[in-house]
């Protein structure tokens, strides 16, 4: 009982992180409908921006936290500008082709900045682990689920309340309406992108003080899918419940089928929970119907 | 008619110049590499180029090869598997080398039954592959240290000569990536372990890049083995695993292969790298009482002024300059051309090879592996030997 105790309140810490990177596709896909693929590497570049704020310029961690979002915000903003506008109207396989392309330039940018060696940031938050009861939550996970949660929560109340998330909101429902509403349709597209890039930019924070950055990171952008398409692409409940899913199914299979079959199950499973949910609910938990009359 | 009477004479002088350098070009001993200098695996890749080139230029500092010079020509292939593919095609076509360096045990795999049947080029690579260093199935291929499974061996040894209670037999937990270089040592690993005494109580698998292993350590506090032994990773999630054992009260010892003896984790680490152990073919940049690391620095301030520190990635690099060089010395004092059947040949005569402290004595017995390590354990942010040179064969 312990044991699965354990797993479970594990899996719900890990799960708010997934739901924060899982925002970062629901941001930009509910307002422009794109998949960006470029997701892992938007993370792995905000990382890389704490670590050049925090490490190479020597500042305190919030100023560089903020920092990060202020500069992924740019990053957004300059790819919605620069790319993702000149692809409005072409097919979405040209577009998805673009953010896959996007992924590419970005880690090899990243390369180019940073080097390919490993890199790590000074510990943000206290070693002592969590203790409730007999569970054990590591520090930087426990930490990370709740820096997450905020950020979740902070983005849902701007969406929920303020104008430029209602604006938001308006457009994704209905572009042409929000247009002759006087809503700039255009500029809501570019605040998804930034909105996008800092979500998950605060993500590649958190991952990065759990395990350090490398160019690479962003290949963690694949595993964060099965979430975002369990959820539904264009809802933020369902971003984070997929994120718990997820982060349960992976450690409760990973707990209890991995010592008798060898490993593997835990990356497994969350694909499989993802095929069943999708057979009896195409378009995710919470995603939009999306009905064409012929 | 003056202007091109010049351009013409130039053009001839140009021409001349260029025959020159492809008379002297034929006087050169050719060695190819395919380098992984950028993509994922660059962190590494770009330290085993220098440390090859290194390697062969202070050979050449040194006479070369009884007067003949080696020349190092390379191209980056990005660790993309079709490009060190073609990249190698097209080098044995332009330069037709003896000896070539391959950048992953997938483009060994790729290429070895044409390296044996087509080829004919002696062949080193960034791998640790038992597969690749099987000298009957290839015969041209080597492999710059012991392989994975002789660098378990070589841990196991250590294991089943150092329990941590008398009198019991000591129990051992294996953590590998589900990848082909993590479960590489595995099937070897039980067996040698079954040989020596030592119990394997679990087998933890995670994904390479894992962010949460809650699981996996449930499972090690469950069997609570003494030693626990990572393959197939490089540095995440091994930091992550070593503090959530700590947080979930294990005394576990903490070993690592190759890939995971770099300092770049023991910076990671921090104060829980002390008492990290592992084993490493080579010395490591800081051992200064070793001959060769002594002549590796000397050479490093004459060429590299700036440079402070070289990871063991380098050291691979440098090591497999020093093969490439031994079996072209060893042609040679035969008498034999230097080509890439007879490089093939000298391979398992090189017997108790004397590195200079470097890579112990080196002997390619049973296999085309050095089946040698140090263990070594992590000390003050450095690795410091844990034990002496170990023989697997």
């Amino acid at each position: 009982m312990d044991i699965l105790l354990q797993l479970i309140v594990s899996g719900i810490a890990v799960g708010g992180v997934y739901a924060l990177i899982a925002l970062g596709f629901v941001l930009i896909y509910k307002a422009t409908s794109i998949i960006n693929f470029a997701t892992g590497e938007f993370m792995m570049i905000g990382a890389y921006f704490f670590y050049t704020f925090m490490v190479m310029i020597g500042l305190p961690p919030i100023p560089s936290f903020l920092l990060v979002m202020f500069s992924s915000a740019l990053l957004g903003l300059f790819i919605e500008r620069a790319i993702l506008r000149y692809m409005l109207g072409q097919p979405t396989i040209s577009i998805v082709m673009v953010t896959i392309g996007l992924s590419s330039i970005l880690m090899g940018l990243a390369e180019i900045i940073w080097s390919t060696d490993f890199k790590s940031f000074p510990p943000l938050f206290p070693r002592a682990p969590i203790i409730i009861g007999d569970i054990i939550v590591r520090s930087n996970l426990f930490w990370g689920f709740v820096a997450a949660m905020a950020a979740v929560i902070l983005f849902a109340l701007l969406f929920k309340y303020a104008k430029v998330g209602v604006a938001m909101r308006a457009t994704a429902g209905d572009q042409m309406a929000a247009f002759s509403m006087g809503i700039n349709v255009r500029s809501m597209f570019t605040v998804a992108w930034s909105l996008g890039a800092i979500a998950a930019a605060l993500g590649g924070v958190i991952i990065g003080n759990i395990g350090g950055i490398q160019p690479t990171l962003g290949g963690i952008g694949l595993k964060i899918f099965p979430v975002v398409i369990l959820g539904g692409l264009d809802s933020i409940a369902g971003a984070v419940v997929g994120g718990f899913i997820v982060g349960l199914v992976e450690n409760i299979a990973g707990g209890y089928l991995d010592p008798y079959v060898g490993g593997g199950v835990k990356d497994l499973a969350p694909f499989v929970v993802l095929v069943l949910i999708l057979l009896v609910k195409p378009y995710g938990l919470f995603g939009k119907e999306d009905i064409e009359r012929l | 008619m003056k202007s091109l009477r010049v351009t013409l004479g130039l053009l001839l002088a140009l021409c001349l110049l260029l025959g020159a350098g492809s008379a002297l070009a034929a006087d050169t001993i050719k060695i190819t590499a395919q380098q992984p200098i950028t993509g994922r695996f660059a962190f590494a890749g770009k330290h085993i180029n220098q440390g090859l080139a290194d390697s062969l230029a202070w050979a050449n500092e040194q006479g070369g090869v009884d007067g003949i010079k080696v020349e190092y020509i390379y191209e980056d292939t990005g660790y993309d598997l079709k490009r060190a593919v073609a990249a190698f095609k097209k080098m044995m076509a332009k330069y037709s080398p003896v000896m070539d360096y391959g950048e992953s045990t997938g483009q060994g795999k790729a290429l070895s039954p044409e390296i044996n049947s087509r080829y004919h080029v002696v062949y080193g690579s960034t791998s640790f592959s038992q597969e690749l260093a099987d000298r009957a199935k290839n015969p041209y291929i080597f492999v710059s240290g012991p392989t994975y499974a002789q660098q378990f061996g070589i841990l196991l040894k250590y294991i089943a000569a150092n329990p941590k209670t008398k009198g019991k037999k000591p129990t051992v937990a294996f953590f590998h990536s589900d990848t082909e270089f993590g479960r590489d040592p595995i099937p070897f690993a039980r067996e040698m372990a079954k040989k020596l005494g030592v119990e394997v109580v679990a087998e933890e698998v995670t994904a390479v890049g894992a962010v949460d292993v809650t699981s996996q350590l449930l499972d090690l506090k469950r069997h609570n083995p003494d030693y626990c032994i990572f393959q197939g990773y490089v540095v995440p999630p091994i930091p992550a695993i070593i503090r959530g054992a700590k947080d979930f009260g294990l005394k576990t010892t903490f070993m690592g292969t190759f890939w995971t003896m770099s300092n770049m984790l023991l910076d990671k680490l921090g104060a829980d790298g002390e008492g990290y152990m592992g084993v490493m073919p080579y010395a490591y940049w800081y051992h200064t009482e070793v001959p060769m690391i002594k002549i590796i620095q000397d050479f490093n301030k004459r060429h590299h002024p700036d440079v402070a520190y070289r990871p063991n990635s380098y050291m691979q690099g440098w090591f497999t300059g020093m093969v490439f060089v031994k079996l072209a010395k060893m042609c040679k004092a035969k008498g034999l051309p230097i080509t890439g059947p007879n490089l093939k040949d000298m391979i398992p005569q090189v017997k108790d090879w004397d590195t200079q402290g470097f890579a112990g004595m080196v002997s390619f017995k049973s296999s085309n592996a050095t089946a040698v390590g140090k263990v070594y354990v992590g000390k003050g942010g450095k690795f410091v030997p844990a034990s002496d040179w170990i023989y697997l064969d």
